[in-house]
């Protein structure tokens, strides 16, 4: 999955436009009782469901790209409220309909937990796996970037921060076994 | 689990697995639930990092958004920024003025097409697309290319449109070797400091020609400047093999100094005001040079102290034309000579009266006004105005040599009250005319407004902000009627190399700077934008100094000129003061005298007469008396009709001051008590010798001006005698003041009154002060003129001017102590 540049501007161009709406989306999330920390974190996270969504080659977009964002905030904020347990806003719910939608911001949620499961493992790990899923190089331009001595090299680190990252993944989902 | 079930799920996922092995791993897949779950974990990790990147892109926006609203917040930090942006993109990417002919890239195709053009094998080619308004470039290696505007031609004709330039570079030595480039010239081993190669195309692949009324400026980083490195051109031999040809020495770049580091004084101007031990600071010695610019011609007369042993020359302006004496200071120069013979003699040094007078018919000649002025000073009113008028002695027809006694006749009009000024010279001195020829009003020097227009700190950074330059101006100051027109050629074209310019003076007919050319000096900063607001603020500068110069001169000249008139109507004032003084005083003494006769020939007042005389016996008698007075000798008055005899009695009195010649005035005032009257007397080389009324007490005052101050000596009640060498004690003015008006406590009418006469003698002090002030400034100015322009001494300039011409002009000892002595009037 190869993004093209011209993707990747126009991309930038609407999370420019759609950033710009900032300070809406925080008075309303704040009118739901979320605290400004927590609220900017939501709303990047919205968007960047909204690019991934936008990346989706069936996708298509029925209502307003703002509109859109906003409401996955809502959605967002009311998965955090409910799992913290502090607030019952059943009116949050109201305006989702699509069952459909729910269950792939379900999954883009949890593929957040292994987000955080990347960012520790160490740094030219980030970056061979970012550069090489995210961006899409290939590797013999990886191994140029990163410092490593030939394509092969950077393959086979691959495989071993690949590794990692599962370790960390099964540990965390065995000790929240554990806890639970 | 294992590295290599990982790697094999990657390559799955990634689809790096052939059909066969995907099928089976595939099959595996489905019978296993744990590599089931091991997949979707490594799909899933595969898109988290993919999710990574795209956070990031999200939090970038953010980032963007919120520096965007900090900077709204702060006005000024959008414009620094702004600023700092701008400047970055015109250094990377030259400012392009038509977007539509605008070329961005150079693309693939083309590239290929020009390859075969390029000069130099085996070495990388650079493509620079070029704006038609040109641009400036760095290459890989950091040459510098700037191309301006129709810097090429295309058939012949200037060519306007974008161009591609293509560019190799081979700079140290490893390049030099890997692209097989030789280092020969003919079979000369050449030390190179880099070898390049340089094209332009149009956008559509054609060649381009260098358009040679342009040019391509290239400049190189180079380890170090060697003198005779030059530039070859590159020819390609039959086997390949390139020929280095045709060596053009290199040119310098500059190297900026700060003005303040400059000096552009002509040389000695500063050495003369240091042995001067002149002012340091440099507005001072600006101010100074400035002034020197225009310095109109000064004609200088005082009176200054003299000699009396000073040869008694007395000329009568229509003697001179047979007066074949050489004119004191005058020199023929060439082209005068050139003028009064034809036959290139010899000429002297001097020049005669006659000479002069020649030349002072010599219209077109360079110094007509100067010897008509010299030849004829009554007729010049400039002198006039510096005060000559209250010299009247200066006219010789009122000398009268050997008289040591007065005549009768001539003093009884004194009786009357009917002196004139013309009757009394006042001192013993000689005149001192000093003259000051402005050989350099004419141009013949560098402008010194020219020169501290651009001694500034806007012109740094500029070609004239070097030390090169600072050695052409040393030589341009030398040129003398050239020096404005070429300094001009270099203050003008700020953008030119230095070294053309140098051609184009040494075209003017100056071969040193022929010289200067061949050091090659480039130009510096000829991109700077805001050089042609300097050629108009360098314009401006010159015309400003000039202004400021005329208003100094202006001010300085009514100073002066006031200052003379000032001093012309103290003098005058004191001329009919002391006329009327003596007067009064003759009066006076005669009807003491003819009271004491009165006395003597007690009762018998009628009815006689004097021997030889005639008219009423009254008058006859006041005759005598006023005679004996004059001649302040002892005499007996006889009644011819009872034989009685009435005596009018003078003693002699004397005295002298030490060292009389150190004093500009020295006058000696005598208070009689009996009369409201006071006299001046004014001694000879320090030697006061009187006759006293032998009826009356005297005081007498003392009063020397000295350069620095006064000098006072008293004594009350005198009635003869020597008081030998007195001895003159420094005093304040306020103490001179005080001292000569207690002795004078009694007199108050007007003429009589000293407080006139001491006001009069502290402006004569100052006045000394002032002229002295004048003589020295223009001794000098000319000097130093003499030294910073070196024109007005050179042989080759065309007026060879002497430049001070000291006149003088003494009066004879005898015309100054006789009128004194009639002054004395006791």
């Amino acid at each position: 999955m190869i993004r093209t540049e011209t993707q990747s501007l126009d991309v930038n161009k609407e999370l420019r436009k759609l950033y710009k709406k900032w300070p809406d989306v925080k008075r309303f999330l704040k009118s739901k009782g979320c605290n400004s920390t927590d609220a900017e974190d939501i709303f990047q996270e919205a968007l960047l469901i909204f690019t991934r969504k936008m990346d989706e080659p069936d996708f298509e977009l029925t209502v307003d790209s703002f509109h859109y964002v906003k409401n996955t905030c809502k959605f967002i904020w009311y998965n955090q409220s409910r799992k913290e347990g502090k607030h019952h806003h059943s009116e949050l719910h109201d305006n989702f309909t699509e069952e459909e939608d729910d269950e792939w911001l379900q999954k883009e949620l949890k593929l957040k937990s292994i987000e955080d499961a990347l960012s520790q493992i160490g740094e030219q790990c980030q970056k061979i796996l970012q550069l090489f899923y995210g961006l899409g190089l290939n590797m013999v331009d990886i191994a140029k970037k990163v410092g490593l001595r030939n394509d092969k090299v950077a393959k086979a680190q691959k495989y071993r921060c690949i590794n990692k990252v599962k370790e960390i993944v099964l540990n965390d989902s065995n000790n929240q076994h554990t806890h639970q | 689990m294992t590295s290599n079930v990982t790697k094999i799920i990657d390559q799955y996922l990634s689809g790096e697995l052939n059909a066969e092995d995907k099928a089976l791993f595939e099959q595996k897949i489905a019978n296993n639930a744990e590599l089931q779950e091991d997949v979707r974990l490594q799909e899933s990790i595969n898109e988290g990092a993919k999710r990574a990147v795209q956070r990031a892109q999200v939090r970038k926006a953010g980032r963007k958004y919120h520096y965007q609203k900090l900077l709204k917040w702060s006005g000024m930090s959008v414009l620094v920024v702004a600023i700092a942006t701008v400047a970055t993109l015109y250094i990377i990417n030259p400012p392009v003025s038509d977007p539509s002919t605008e070329i961005t890239q150079v693309s693939q195709e083309l590239k290929n097409e020009l390859q075969e053009y390029a000069g130099i094998s085996n070495l990388p080619i650079q493509y620079f697309p070029i704006a038609p308004d040109g641009g400036v470039v760095l290459s890989k290696k950091g040459v510098m290319l700037s191309i301006p505007k129709a810097a090429f031609l295309l058939n012949g004709k200037p060519y306007n449109g974008p161009v591609v330039v293509q560019f190799q570079e081979a700079i140290t030595a490893s390049d030099i070797i890997k692209s097989g480039l030789s280092t020969m010239a003919g079979d000369h081993l050449l030390e190179t400091q880099g070898m390049f190669g340089v094209g332009g195309f149009t956008p559509d692949g054609r060649e381009l020609e260098f358009n040679p009324k342009v040019g391509v400026y290239i400049q190189i980083p180079i380890d170090e400047y060697k003198d005779k490195m030059q530039l070859f051109d590159g020819v390609k031999k039959a086997d390949g093999t390139i020929d280095w040809q045709n060596p053009v020495p290199l040119e310098k770049i500059p190297v900026p100094v700060k003005m303040s580091k400059l000096n552009f004084y002509p040389a000695g101007y500063e050495d003369f005001l240091d042995s001067k031990k002149w002012k340091q600071n440099k507005w001072s010695r600006d101010s100074l040079y400035l002034s020197l610019e225009n310095d109109p011609e000064k004609k200088i007369s005082y009176v200054l102290p003299s000699e009396p042993s000073i040869s008694q020359i007395q000329v009568e302006p229509d003697q001179i034309t047979e007066d074949p004496d050489p004119i004191p200071g005058m020199k023929i120069t060439l082209a005068e000579r050139d003028y009064l013979y034809s036959d290139n003699r010899e000429i002297q040094d001097q020049m005669t009266a006659e000479e002069a007078i020649r030349l002072s018919q010599w219209e077109e000649g360079p110094r007509y006004e100067e010897y008509f002025k010299k030849m004829n000073p009554d007729a010049d009113p400039e002198k006039a105005a510096f005060g000559s008028t209250e010299n009247p002695k200066s006219t010789p027809k009122i000398v009268s040599t050997e008289t040591t006694e007065p005549d009768i006749e001539s003093e009884s009009n004194n009786n009357d009250g009917i002196a004139t000024a013309s009757a009394s010279p006042s001192t013993s001195n000689a005149e001192v005319t000093i003259t000051v020829a402005d050989s350099v009003a004419s141009g013949y020097y560098l402008a010194p407004s020219k020169v501290l227009a651009f001694w500034k700190k806007e012109f740094n950074n500029t070609n004239l902000a070097t030390h090169d330059f600072e050695k052409r101006v040393q030589v341009i100051h030398k040129k003398c009627f050239q020096a404005n027109v070429i300094i001009d050629k270099y203050t003008s074209q700020l953008r030119k190399p230095m070294w053309k310019i140098d051609k184009e003076v040494a075209a003017m007919g100056y071969p040193e700077f022929e010289e200067f050319a061949t050091e090659n000096i480039g130009v510096m900063n000829a991109q700077n934008p805001h050089i042609k607001g300097l050629q108009a603020f360098y314009e401006n500068g010159i015309n400003k100094f000039k202004k400021l110069n005329k208003t100094y001169q202006n001010l300085e000249n009514k100073r002066q000129s006031d200052w003379d008139k000032d001093m012309s109507k103290e003098r005058s004032n004191e001329q009919t003061r002391k006329t009327k003084r003596t007067a009064t005083s003759l009066a006076q003494e005669s009807k003491f005298n003819m009271n004491n006769i009165k006395k003597h020939l007690s009762g018998k007042s009628r009815g006689f007469t004097i021997r030889n005389g005639k008219g009423p016996v009254m008058k006859n008698i006041d005759a005598y008396v006023s005679a004996s007075k004059t001649g302040q000798k002892t005499m007996a008055v006889i009644d011819p009709i009872s034989g009685d005899q009435a005596n009018v009695k003078y003693n002699n009195f004397n005295f002298e001051v030490p060292n009389a010649d150190q004093y500009l005035k020295l006058h000696t005032y005598v208070f009689p008590n009996k009369i409201k009257a006071f006299q001046r007397i004014t001694g000879k080389d320090g030697k006061f010798d009187c006759n006293l009324n032998d009826g009356m007490v005297y005081d007498i005052a003392v009063v020397g001006i000295t350069k620095d101050g006064y000098e006072y000596f008293q004594k009350t009640s005198i009635k003869k005698g020597s008081l030998g060498s007195i001895e003159m004690k420094r005093v304040s003015e306020a103490k001179l003041d005080a001292s000569v008006k207690q002795l004078n406590r009694k007199r108050t009418s007007r003429p009589m009154r000293i407080d006139n006469e001491m006001n009069w003698l502290i402006k004569e002090h100052k006045n000394y002060k002032e002229q002295k002030m004048r003589i020295d400034m223009a001794i000098f100015r000319r000097e130093l003129k003499s030294k910073a322009f070196p024109c007005s001494n050179s042989e080759s300039a065309p007026v060879d001017n002497d430049v001070v011409a000291i006149v003088i002009t003494p009066s004879q000892k005898t015309a100054t102590t006789v009128p004194e002595e009639l002054e004395l009037g006791l």
